[in-house]
């Protein structure tokens, strides 16, 4: 070994760290060498001043602290996707609350313009019929030829909704089919002219209206 | 760290590895110490030092699993916190920031006669600047086997060097040290 390797092995020395042999090595060079006994004892004083270096100790809340941070990290991961997916959605709340408000109405306005423009508009002049036990039909209803009963049937829907009336029943009879409808009383007068000029208009004084007051009218094809 | 120490790091870090989060509490209790003075004389802060000790047991809890030999623990852990305190000195440098109190940057620069360095506390200042004057390479391997009294197998498996160039890392450090702290030598 030339002073070179033995200068190499000098901190392992000065620190008892070389190992038996090595250390007799290194010992017996520095006695010959005074190049190497001065590396040496600069050494020493080297590290003396190193020693004179020394760390704070850890906050004494630390390992709490890192700990804390690593339960709520497991905590996270076994939580359920479904609730990740949640917590997600509704987190933080300060932006995910005005999001969803609007997302909300977004989807309420699209909905609306879906069902407005998609959705046939249903027969406002129709309604639930139901029987009360001291109902009495109409005993004389209007009679009205006309030459295509559905064609007329559509008419007379019309006639109804202008007036702000609503269709009762229809159902076919004998001949033709027979419509029922409310009306005001104040739009009654108004009405039957209307209907007078489908076609062929029969009507007798009374009994064109059931015990509920309703008009009757039967649309007959000519 | 005696062989006790090693074979309790070896049992703990499989308890670990098989869930039970109350044996890295263990683990901190044995390397915390270390792996934050560690940190401390690499970044010369001790608030920064303390959140690079906290986030590399962090990181160290979440990758255990890709720790092949459990008694590598050490070193291991140590290399985390070298990877994590290089990022934050890059972070530093890119953000330039003012010297934190601690750095040695900030100290009062005497580098005077020995007549003028007696106190034990200027004389720790002139170690400290001197060392964080060292090139990283140097400074590395005298902060673990020095400081933290790694065996230059361990320095060199922190270092991924190998146990010569580590002799040799060491060498050279402390002979950059003698001379820039011959002044001051008693």
């Amino acid at each position: 070994m030339d002073c070179k390797d033995i200068r190499e092995l000098l901190y392992e020395f000065a620190t008892n760290r070389l190992g038996n042999q090595d250390f007799q090595l290194v010992e017996g060079h520095i006695k010959k060498c005074s190049g190497c006994q001065a590396e040496l004892n600069e050494l020493k004083e080297t590290l003396l001043l190193l020693n004179e270096w020394e760390a704070p100790v850890l906050s004494p809340g630390f390992r709490v602290k890192v700990m804390e941070a690593i339960e709520e990290r497991v905590e996270r991961k076994s939580v359920p996707i479904f609730k990740k997916i949640i917590s997600k959605v509704f987190q933080p709340y300060y932006l995910k609350f005005p999001i969803q408000g609007l997302a909300v109405a977004a989807m309420i306005l699209l909905a609306v313009t879906i069902y407005k423009n998609f959705i046939p508009e249903p027969d406002r002049t129709t309604r639930d019929f139901t029987i009360s036990p001291t109902y009495v039909e109409a005993k004389n209803p209007i009679l009205i030829e006309v030459k295509e009963i559905d064609e007329a049937l559509n008419k007379v829907k019309e006639i109804i909704k202008t007036h702000q009336g609503s269709l009762v029943r229809r159902r076919p009879v004998e001949g033709g089919l027979e419509v029922t409808f409310k009306i005001e009383k104040e739009y009654e007068e108004n009405i039957l002219k209307k209907l007078s000029l489908l076609g062929k208009f029969q009507k007798g004084e009374a009994g064109f209206k059931n015990s509920d007051g309703n008009i009757v009218i039967i649309l007959k094809k000519k | 760290m005696g062989p006790a120490d090693m074979e309790e790091t070896i049992k703990l870090v499989e308890r670990v590895k098989n869930g039970n989060t109350r044996a890295f509490w263990d683990l901190m209790a044995i390397y915390e110490e270390m792996i934050f003075r560690f940190c401390y004389r690499k970044l010369f802060n001790r608030e920064v030092a303390e959140d690079i000790a906290h986030d590399t047991f962090i990181k160290a809890y979440e990758k255990i699993q890709s720790l092949k030999d459990n008694s590598k623990f050490k070193t291991w852990l140590f290399s985390i916190a070298k990877n994590n305190c290089l990022d934050e000195l890059k972070r530093i440098k890119k953000f330039a920031e003012i010297p934190e109190d601690d750095s040695p940057d900030s100290l009062p620069d005497k580098k005077g006669s020995p007549e003028e360095i007696t106190g034990v506390e200027e004389r720790r200042q002139r170690v400290t600047r001197e060392i964080d004057k060292l090139d990283g390479i140097h400074k590395d391997v005298i902060l673990l086997v020095h400081y933290e009294g790694m065996s230059y197998d361990e320095a060199a498996e922190v270092l991924n060097v190998p146990i010569g160039t580590v002799r040799s890392r060491l060498s050279r450090g402390f002979e950059k040290l003698h001379e820039a702290l011959k002044d001051i030598r008693g």
